[in-house]
């Protein structure tokens, strides 16, 4: 016998899952899209410079630790881990250069912004895809708002 | 159950039942009349091809979230309605949508517009045609003035415009998102756009690439057959695009040659996107006569190297062409350097982006 309580949370649940019907790859865009947008909309807010490097050096780090953690893991399929590290390397060299570390001048202290929409705009390219199965992409985002 | 129970649920099963319904419909191309259109000269002939099934979110200067390609619809519409002397058609490729957890709804939309006015719009599925724009291609077949006057009037300029990603030099699945087994390349996408003109040499008067590294020789080989002039990026390309709006003041009723106003678009898109990027900004116009042999003697080298590699390359890499053999006129060059990075120090581009295999 059908419980009526059950009927409008099935409905509920049926229309809230509606969206886009996209592949992994494209929700993991996205989602670091706006995981960085934050990033860049906290520097703004700063009150100093080295705060400003401090948000830029902390949201940086912890993506290159999700996709250290990502790379470590016995269940990512074997072909997503080429992008994985590319994705990871990028990000490195972003961490050095604000840093002055590995051939870079360091980003000076009235760039931080510019330098902040910079990453941020690298990010937003009409540049080819990084192709990743749905389980490594799940467990990018999950990992990233988990830390 | 009471009888109002039985009447709420049975309420709620016709809904299920008929946006069940409603979802698992074969789409067709539906239109939906426009306002008649006035009947007026047609000097140029406008189609927009808009990719937006993949990631195309941005940020603008405010941090407010913008689609690429939700913006371009917007400015292909404020083109078509301001330039009075064209015929103008809009295909905004959609990404499939999830509904009711299990199904999905394949609607893309287009519009065409006639002497400034809506002529027709509707929405048509992608599902059998993704990789060929043979829907697309259709539609412009029918309803374009170029192939319902005959003789076809020799006077209209023919313009496409092209928004999306970088398209694969070699086959790749996930171009299309929602289509993701679908393989699709530049040689898919320049077959696609043949379609709008069967059997038709150099049909597109100007063709405006906007992607990543458009300006790559062996992108160039592909589209020379079908186009004169060519505006593409031979390098990454912010997803605020090459702004369509643009068009509406270069379009402009003068004398002036469509070259002239083709470089006139080129260097107003390099302007716009030098004053709202950090990152790197090349937009150049290639005079496609001038260039091709150069663009086909690479494509020819990168095709013989692809075969050769056909499984053991693990990369592509990206550089700037320079060698002795580049082409010494076709190609004007607007480029600014990235305001960070390792580039940052360069102050030349040669208009060209090359590739090399990686074992």
């Amino acid at each position: 016998m059908i419980k009526k309580k059950m009927i409008i949370p099935f409905f509920i649940v049926a229309i809230i899952s509606s969206g886009l019907a996209q592949d992994g790859t494209s929700r993991l865009q996205t989602h670091l899209k706006k995981y960085f947008n934050t990033t860049v909309e906290k520097v703004k807010m700063a009150e100093s410079p080295d705060q400003q490097r401090q948000i830029l050096n902390d949201s940086m780090h912890k993506l290159v630790m999700v996709l250290n953690t990502i790379q470590n893991r016995s269940d990512i399929p074997a072909q997503d881990l080429p992008a994985v590290n590319k994705l990871k390397k990028q990000f490195q060299q972003k961490i050095d250069e604000l840093n002055g570390r590995n051939g870079f001048n360091r980003v000076t202290d009235g760039n931080l912004v510019d330098f902040a929409t910079y990453v941020q705009q690298d990010m937003e390219q009409a540049d080819r895809y990084v192709t990743l199965s749905l389980t490594t992409v799940l467990l990018i985002i999950i990992i990233l708002l988990l830390i | 159950m009471t009888i109002k129970e039985k009447i709420r649920f049975s309420g709620l099963a016709w809904l299920f039942l008929f946006v069940l319904f409603v979802g698992c419909q074969k789409a067709v191309i539906k239109p939906h009349a426009g306002n008649d259109s006035k009947t007026g000269v047609i000097k140029y002939s406008l189609i927009f091809v808009i990719h937006g099934d993949a990631s195309y979110l941005y940020h603008d200067q405010e941090g407010k979230a913008k689609y690429a390609d939700k913006d371009l619809v917007r400015q292909a519409i404020d083109v078509a309605t301001h330039l009075e002397q064209s015929e103008v058609f809009i295909y905004h490729q959609r990404p499939k949508k999830r509904f009711l957890f299990f199904f999905t709804k394949d609607k893309s939309v287009f519009y065409h517009y006639k002497n400034g006015r809506l002529v027709e719009k509707g929405d048509y599925a992608r599902e059998h045609s993704v990789a060929t724009f043979e829907t697309e291609a259709k539609h412009y077949q029918n309803a374009s003035i170029r192939y319902s006057e005959t003789p076809p009037p020799d006077s209209i300029k023919t313009i496409m415009l092209y928004y999306g990603h970088e398209l694969p030099l070699l086959p790749e699945r996930g171009y299309h998102a929602s289509f993701s087994d679908i393989h699709f390349s530049h040689l898919e996408f320049a077959s696609a756009l043949s379609n709008f003109f069967p059997n038709e040499i150099k049909p597109i008067d100007l063709l405006v690439l906007s992607t990543c590294r458009g300006g790559n020789p062996v992108v160039v080989s592909a589209l020379a057959p079908l186009t004169r002039f060519l505006i593409a990026s031979p390098e990454n390309l912010h997803l605020s695009h090459l702004g369509a709006e643009l068009l509406s003041t270069t379009l402009a009723n003068d004398n002036r040659s469509l070259y002239e106003k083709s470089l006139q678009f080129t260097e107003q898109a390099f302007r716009r996107l030098e004053q709202r990027t950090q990152t790197v900004v090349t937009v150049a116009l290639y005079d496609i006569d001038e260039v091709v042999s150069y663009a086909d003697s690479i494509s020819e080298h990168f095709y013989q190297k692809a075969k050769a590699y056909p499984e053991t390359f693990s990369h592509i890499e990206y550089l700037d062409c320079k060698s002795e053999s580049l082409p010494l006129k076709g190609v004007n060059i607007f480029f600014r350097a990235p305001r960070f990075g390792r580039s940052s120090s360069r102050s030349f581009h040669s208009g060209w982006q090359c590739v090399r295999l990686i074992p």
